[in-house]
């Protein structure tokens, strides 16, 4: 929101005046008086096409009638929105648009929401004069997802819009012309798109629709409940419509939640996890070598009288847990409590370690916030949006709408650094194509660039002048850092020259608005938490760190990433993100909980793994987490469970590593329980309960204060809310339910703090230590690395079958000219080769992926993928890195 | 896949708009010359050339109705039927040929020499009946003037009945 | 038979012509282009077209230096003129004509015009049949930038402009001007809906001039010869020459440029030399498809916008189309349907659904399969398109519609009563009307 006050008209419709923003259409307009003007092509979201010609109304002095949805209100317009003028010509309209309709509205999906079926009520006469043989359209096959009925269309074209102007697909356009036009695909085949489902959202009828649950309800037998996605951090709204406690379709509403009613495919096809009939429906206990159900009193006391006897026998510090980033935050926050307190553990971490921990860190660092430091709208406000190893749309789609959106509608300037490459023409968004400026570095090689980045900001002397009185010594010490390196040694290793370093700098100089993003190229990567560093250092020095709209965020992956941290989950923090190292905050918990701490162990994630292969952990208790397929068999974790003297996995399903477990859990999903989730943002968001339990399942921290219970050490709370309350007691920040109330922005103490000594901290590995070359074996001539794909989250999207029939696969990408030297066609069997092993995948060339460089989507990486990667530990922020390694490609 | 001298072309015309895009339809007709009609590869190198997705190529293609998605005969005979033409006789030319070729509009001869197409005026008006083969219009038409123009297209490639430049009278 | 003074086709008839540049040159081409570079401000070029009372020939008729004059004047926009050569009106064929035989006509009025709009790049948007057309475009655009008439520094003056001919692949919607510059920017020929108007949001979203290729070959005698002279032909209100593309049942079908005001009876029976075989005249389309019918009362009517428009019909185009007593209206009235239903691009709802039901409805009468209230249904569906499209193509597919049955309702009701065409001498119409 622009601050600019607006030049305000007063119009009149229907006799009714009303004070409005000069410009706005006429059509929105009349919203403000309650006057819904009846449309079809007309979408808030969309540009006006004006073709329906529903919206007609009489303008006084006008001679025509005039469609509502393309005129802006000038002052002392004057309107007939109902005149019998008016009203004949839509049901002039109306009539022509049924003459070519079909009366399948029995069978018809959309029935009971069709905007077509409700106007018509008022629009249309009671007898049809059309007796000739209605157009229509040879069937097409749309796919095994979306069903194509264009002998409803009304040729709208909103979808086509859509697709278009906010996905920025272009998957559908229209086809034909005169009465056969109709939205369609490239040779008329199967829909290939990102699959956000916003055009069978936005489709006013019927003509398309989900197969997804193709005839299994009518809108008003379903129960609609409000929720948060638990697949990525972007938190969208959405709504979970449910049949007899069956989830069967998603929705989401324009305008309502951060993703302002926009999905993505994991949002809209990704909820039949939820249903899923390999579901846990009861605990399982290992018995003579089996896992067999038994009932949740045998498991839980069984829990109990082993973890007494591993606490009595080595003490807490033997004991290990690890929870999943997808819980909510009052899963997170007992957990934590019950390791502590119950358990007397400070090995806790959960998959925030996998590399958010690293931004979290880096951000608490310089500025106090672990958050983004950008609102969404702010960033759809930037004037200059900087990636930094961030394939926003891949990771964050919805994010990734808010950067098309300043770049395509507001004209904002995109800066992309990462090793991926322009692909046009694709009906699956690469932000490299919207990029003003996209600058392709060799892989891994991001922080380096943020060096040659900072020697720059000296170059072109356009560094924030209050600076140096203000910090001296920091502007020095990078000063010298800089002049120390050389474009020569930053071009040979990132392959960016100095031009093009200097450009990123005069136009981070020039702009107003910057937004800074690190996405996992940075993150995930080697070095990752001083590379953030790093980077908060661009953002001081170019004054792009405090300015207003300005900021450095880091993207996050799972759902509740920010908060599991944020609850203390992770031995170096107490809830609040308080340092569990200091006797102040120690004593604030305490206090909170009155019953001392002591904080034994304090193993990370791949810490208490090697612990327990090493014999010092005997227990572990996991929560929805799945080491054995995540990990690299170099780890050894098969080896290291098998040691365990107890092993509990408390999941929605069993995992790999429930395969090993002593005793299964049957966990809920989020669609069957309450709580927060912190998206990466900082809104703390609501989930509500849209179905009962599956099967004997419970919620996670439902589970916690049961064995606490066992345990003779009470954490009774009544509902999740009372948990909530405790979070808000113990963390004032969530004592504000809105990221957009509290000041994420920096905090000026602590931004002193760093650029008085902080900084010093790591400064020789940060700058002097010359950056190393990444060496290559000509035996092992690719890179390959693993990442996210828009179509899958991780498990729970591998039971989504809708998102398996998109992407049912790991497909290895490749590019065209690599495929081409290695005679590669789509779909065709490669040996992966790695010094630690060999995998066998089918390849797909892609123009994005660069020369020498192979790409495999993570979530299919257990099948084998995984284990061509060794595993190399971040000694600070203590993040295991499997990106990247050296392989050969030989085909089958 | 698009000839050197074709793809050189078109970039070559992409230089007249400040637009890549812009220059779609005159690469589509650079391409229909290349393959004699719109075939799948046509239009995925046109799409590559000017950087769009082949599905925007599609569209475009679908719209205009002397893009062609199929291949057509060597010669394709496209009948005017607008009401001028119409009143002077098309009917009579039009009848005469689906009589002569044994083909109804749409369809092509079994030896792939003629595609018969009927379409919208012409701007031939003043010399009605008319009809273009090809790129060439045929004026003033009688059925003995068709009959004389087929027999030369089938035997010597080219006849001597088509137009020059236009003037009417 | 009265004659007149050609203005436009004048050089083309000239023993020899071939219409190259020095065929042109010599006739006193280009002429008129170095006076405006030399002598003129683009204002100074504007105010005389206004002076003259030049109106636009590619059918709306509107005054084209008010056109102009809308174009904002800051320099730092980029502006554009484009010529609208798509000639599709059914019944037209007078572009062709100008094109093919004297196309540095056209040339040095759209250099012209583009240097009194300010506009740099100016496209020529033939349709998709002119490949001849187009091959003379080009090749006189080659001889216009040897000599310096087009390109940078144009005849020294330091004003530059760029001229691309761009062709179409077959669509008339795309002779709609707002159509005619999505086809250029490479999309569906669709037209957009308007306000804004092409004079500030047109090609690429700036400020364009859309003009007929006659329009265009008017304006050098206009620079030439002067505002008063061309205002002194025609009537007060339709000043100049007009072309007539007369075809049809005449005796000389053809293209006749005279001035405005001049009677259809005169234009008919003496330019056009009468009815063939000298039958009875039944009915006139006087202005291209998109114009009403006329009967042969309406024979004294003046043929310039303001008399015509006041009979009920338009000078649209200038196709006169010239049915004689062998025709059957209602076949007359589904041909054109055939054609709007063919043509109509498919945006917006009345046009796209009604042409077509209209087309239906007809066909279904000329087989004999009418009822009485299809009349009253035709007349009420018309009202229902008329008006309320995007385009002024929806006005112009309820024309022949709504006229036939005015003059000629007794036919509809034979068919209807008979269960057959009373009179009707051709085949059926061949062909399906939607094969594209
Ligand atoms: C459906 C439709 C078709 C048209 N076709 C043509 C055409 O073929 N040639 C033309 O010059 N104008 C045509 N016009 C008129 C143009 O929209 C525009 O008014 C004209 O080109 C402006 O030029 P002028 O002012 O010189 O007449 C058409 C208009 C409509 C609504
Ligand atoms: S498919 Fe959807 S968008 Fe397209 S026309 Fe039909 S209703 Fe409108
Ligand atoms: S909503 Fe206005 S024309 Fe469709």
């Amino acid at each position: 929101m622009t601050l600019q006050t607006v030049k305000m008209v007063s119009i009149t419709v229907d006799g009714q005046t009303v004070t409005v923003p000069t410009g706005i259409l006429l059509i929105e307009a009349a919203k403000r008086l309650g006057i819904e003007i009846p449309h079809f092509c007309y979408h808030p979201k969309l540009s006006p096409d004006a073709n329906c010609r529903m919206c007609l109304v009489d303008i006084e002095k006008v001679p025509k009638l005039q469609t509502a949805c393309t005129v802006p209100v000038t002052e002392g317009m004057v309107v007939q929105a109902s005149s019998v003028k008016v009203i004949e010509a839509r049901k002039g309209v109306m009539e022509f648009i049924l003459s070519s309709h079909p009366l399948d509205c029995p069978i018809c999906d959309q029935g009971g929401e069709c905007h077509l079926q409700d106007l018509a009520h008022e629009y249309s006469r009671q007898y049809s004069r059309f007796k000739e043989e209605k157009r229509s359209y040879e069937k097409e096959y749309f796919g095994p997802i979306i069903e194509k009925e264009m002998n409803r269309c009304i040729q709208c074209m909103r979808c086509v819009r859509y697709c278009d102007e906010v996905i920025d697909s272009n998957a559908l356009k229209g086809m034909d012309r005169g009465n056969l036009t109709q939205p369609g695909t490239f040779m008329r085949r199967e829909l290939e798109c990102e699959f956000c489902g916003g055009c069978i959202q936005i489709c006013p009828v019927g003509a398309l629709t989900s197969r997804v649950a193709m005839y299994d309800y009518r809108p008003w037998q379903l129960k609609k409940i409000e929720t948060i996605c638990p697949h990525c951090a972007d938190g969208c709204l959405m709504k979970l419509e449910s049949r007899d406690e069956k989830v069967v379709r998603v929705t989401s509403e324009l305008g309502k939640g951060r993703n302002d009613g926009d999905l993505c495919a994991k949002g809209f096809f990704g909820y039949e996890f939820i249903n899923h009939p390999a579901r846990l429906i009861q605990p399982l206990l290992r018995r003579s070598g089996e896992l067999v159900p038994v009932s949740w009193y045998e498991a839980l006391s069984e829990a109990a009288t082993r973890l007494t006897q591993i606490k009595a026998r080595y003490g807490g510090a033997a004991i290990g847990g690890i929870i999943t980033a997808r819980c909510t935050n009052e899963d997170a926050f007992l957990f934590q409590k019950f390791m502590r307190l119950v358990l007397g553990s400070n090995n806790i971490d959960s998959s925030a370690r996998l590399g958010h921990l690293n931004a979290v860190k880096a951000l608490r660092t310089v500025i106090g916030s672990p958050r983004m430091m950008n609102s969404y709208e702010e960033i759809s406000q930037a004037d200059l949006i900087l990636l930094v190893g961030a394939d926003i749309t891949e990771t964050n789609p919805i994010l990734g709408l808010k950067v098309k959106e300043a770049v395509r509608r507001r004209g904002a300037r995109l800066i992309t650094i990462g090793p991926f490459q322009e692909n046009p023409g694709t009906s699956v968004s690469n932000i490299v194509n919207r990029a003003n400026l996209p600058l392709q570095v060799r892989i891994g090689t991001e922080g380096v660039v943020i060096r040659g980045l900072i020697k720059a900001v000296f170059d072109e002397g356009c560094y924030d002048p209050s600076l140096p009185n203000r910090a001296p010594g920091y502007v020095e010490r990078l000063k010298e850092a800089a002049s120390a390196l050389s474009y020569e040694a930053v071009e040979r290793i990132t392959g960016l020259g100095e031009s093009q370093l200097r450009e990123v700098i005069c136009a981070l100089a020039e702009s107003k608005r910057a937004v800074i993003f690190s996405g996992e190229g940075l993150i995930r990567a080697p070095g990752g938490y001083l590379d953030l560093l790093n980077l908060c250092d661009l953002a001081i020095l170019t004054g792009k760190l405090e300015g207003e709209g300005c900021g450095v965020n880091a993207l996050c992956r799972e759902a509740n990433e920010q908060g599991v941290v944020e609850m203390g989950v992770a031995p170096e923090y107490l809830p609040g993100l308080q340092d569990a190292t200091e006797p102040a905050a120690i004593q604030y918990s305490v206090a909170a909980w009155k019953d001392d701490l002591v904080l034994a162990g304090g193993s990370t994630l791949l810490e208490m793994i090697e612990k327990a292969k090493r014999g010092e952990i005997k227990a572990l208790y996991l929560v929805g987490v799945d080491p054995l397929s995540v990990f690299p068999d170099g780890v050894e974790v098969r080896e290291a469970l098998e040691r365990l003297e107890l092993l509990i996995c408390q999941d929605l399903f069993l995992t790999e590593t429930g395969r090993l477990a002593h005793l299964v859990l049957p966990a809920c999903s989020f669609a069957e329980k309450e709580g927060t989730f912190t998206n990466q943002e900082g809104q703390v968001q609501k989930l509500n309960r849209a179905i009962e339990p599956v099967g004997e399942s419970r919620a996670d921290w439902e589970i916690f204060s049961e064995l606490a219970r066992e345990l003779q050490y009470p954490l009774e709370y009544a509902d999740a809310h009372e948990i909530s309350s405790e979070i808000a007691r113990f963390i004032p920040l969530y004592q504000k339910r809105s990221a957009l109330e509290f000041q994420k922005k920096v905090q000026r103490t602590c931004l002193e703090r760093y650029l008085a000594q902080g900084y010093i901290e790591h400064f020789e590995e940060r700058y002097t230590k010359s950056p190393g070359v990444g060496k290559s074996d000509p035996g092992y001539p690719f890179t390959l690395t693993m990442g996210p794909i828009l179509f899958h989250s991780g498990r729970l999207s591998l039971r989504s079958d809708a998102l398996v029939k998109i992407s049912p696969e790991g497909l290895l990408q490749i590019n065209p000219k690599d495929a081409d030297v290695l005679g590669l066609k789509e779909g065709q069997r490669v040996r992966i080769r790695s010094s630690r092993g060999i995998a066998e995948v089918k390849v797909h060339p892609n123009q994005k992926i660069p020369e020498k460089v192979v790409y495999y989507p993570e979530v299919f990486a257990h099948t084998g993928v995984k284990d061509l990667f060794s595993v190399e530990l971040d000694p600070i922020s203590r993040v295991p890195y499997f990106k990247t390694t050296s392989v050969r490609i030989e085909r089958v | 896949m698009l000839s050197e001298k074709a793809q050189a072309e078109i970039t070559e015309i992409v230089k007249r708009y400040p637009v890549r895009r812009s220059a779609i339809l005159p690469a589509l007709w650079i391409a229909q010359r290349e393959f004699g009609y719109l075939s799948e590869e046509a239009m995925r190198a046109v799409a590559n050339l000017l950087e769009l997705n082949p599905t925007q190529v599609y569209e475009v293609v679908t719209f205009y109705t002397m893009y062609s998605l199929k291949p057509s005969g060597r010669y394709v005979l496209q009948v005017c039927r607008t009401l001028s033409c119409a009143i002077c006789g098309a009917m009579e030319i039009i009848s005469h040929l689906e009589k002569r070729l044994g083909i109804k509009e749409g369809e092509t001869t079994p030896d792939r020499l003629f595609t018969l197409r009927y379409v919208e005026c012409i701007a031939a008006c003043g010399n009605a009946p008319a009809m273009q083969i090809n790129q060439d219009y045929y004026e003033n038409l009688t059925v003995q003037k068709v009959d004389q123009i087929l027999n030369e297209l089938a035997t010597v490639g080219k006849s001597s009945l088509a137009s020059g430049p236009f003037m009417c009278p | 038979m009265p004659v007149y003074e050609e203005i436009i086709l004048k050089n083309m008839k000239l023993p020899g012509y071939k219409g190259e540049i020095s065929d042109y040159k010599r006739q006193g081409g280009y002429r008129a282009l170095s006076k405006v570079l030399k002598e003129l401000t683009p204002d100074q070029v504007i105010e005389i077209v206004k002076q003259s009372g030049l109106r636009g020939r590619g059918g709306a008729g509107f005054p084209t230096g008010l056109k102009w004059s809308f174009i904002p004047k800051d320099p730092q926009v980029p502006k554009y003129l484009c010529c609208n050569a798509d000639e599709s009106e059914p019944g037209t064929f007078k572009d062709r004509q100008l094109i093919e035989r004297d196309p540095h006509q056209m040339i040095e009025g759209l250099i012209i015009s583009s240097y009194a709009i300010g506009a740099h790049v100016a496209y020529i948007y033939t349709r998709g049949e002119f490949f001849h057309g187009a091959v003379v475009l080009e090749k006189a655009l080659a001889e216009a930038r040897d000599c310096g008439c087009i390109g940078k520094n144009i005849l020294g003056s330091g004003y530059d402009l760029e001229v691309f001919v761009h062709r179409g692949a077959g669509a008339y919607i795309c002779g709609e001007e707002t159509a005619l510059l999505e086809s250029i920017e490479g999309k569906r020929g669709m037209p957009r809906f308007k306000p804004p108007f092409p004079a500030t949001h047109g090609l690429y979203g700036k400020p364009t001039v859309v003009n007929n290729v006659e329009t265009l070959a008017n304006v050098p005698h206009i620079i030439l010869r002067g505002a008063e002279w061309y205002a002194s032909i025609g009537t007060p209100k339709s000043a100049g020459t007009r072309i007539f593309s007369v075809s049809g049942h005449v005796k000389r079908p053809g293209n006749y440029e005279v001035p405005m005001g001049i009677s259809l009876r005169e234009l008919i029976y003496e330019h056009a030399g009468g009815i063939l075989g000298d039958r009875r005249l039944k009915a006139v389309i006087p202005g291209g498809a998109s114009a009403a019918f006329f009967t042969p009362d309406h024979l004294d009517v003046k043929l310039d916008f303001e008399e015509v428009a006041k009979a009920g019909s338009m000078l649209g185009s200038g196709g006169v189309t010239v049915m004689d007593e062998t025709i059957c209206m209602v076949w007359a009235a589904m041909n054109l349907l055939q054609f709007f239903h063919h043509e109509s691009c498919g945006k917006c709802t009345p046009c796209r659904e009604g042409s077509f039901w209209l087309h239906r409805v007809l066909k279904r009468i000329e087989e004999g399969q009418g009822q009485m209230e299809d009349l009253d249904l035709m007349v009420n569906l018309s009202n229902n398109i008329g008006g309320k499209t995007i385009c002024a193509f929806g006005d112009a597919e309820i024309a022949p519609v709504l006229s036939t049955l005015k003059y000629f309702r007794g036919e509809y009701e034979d068919h209807i009563r008979q269960r057959r065409c009373t009179l009707r001498q051709l085949p059926a119409l061949a062909g399906s009307p939607t094969s594209a």
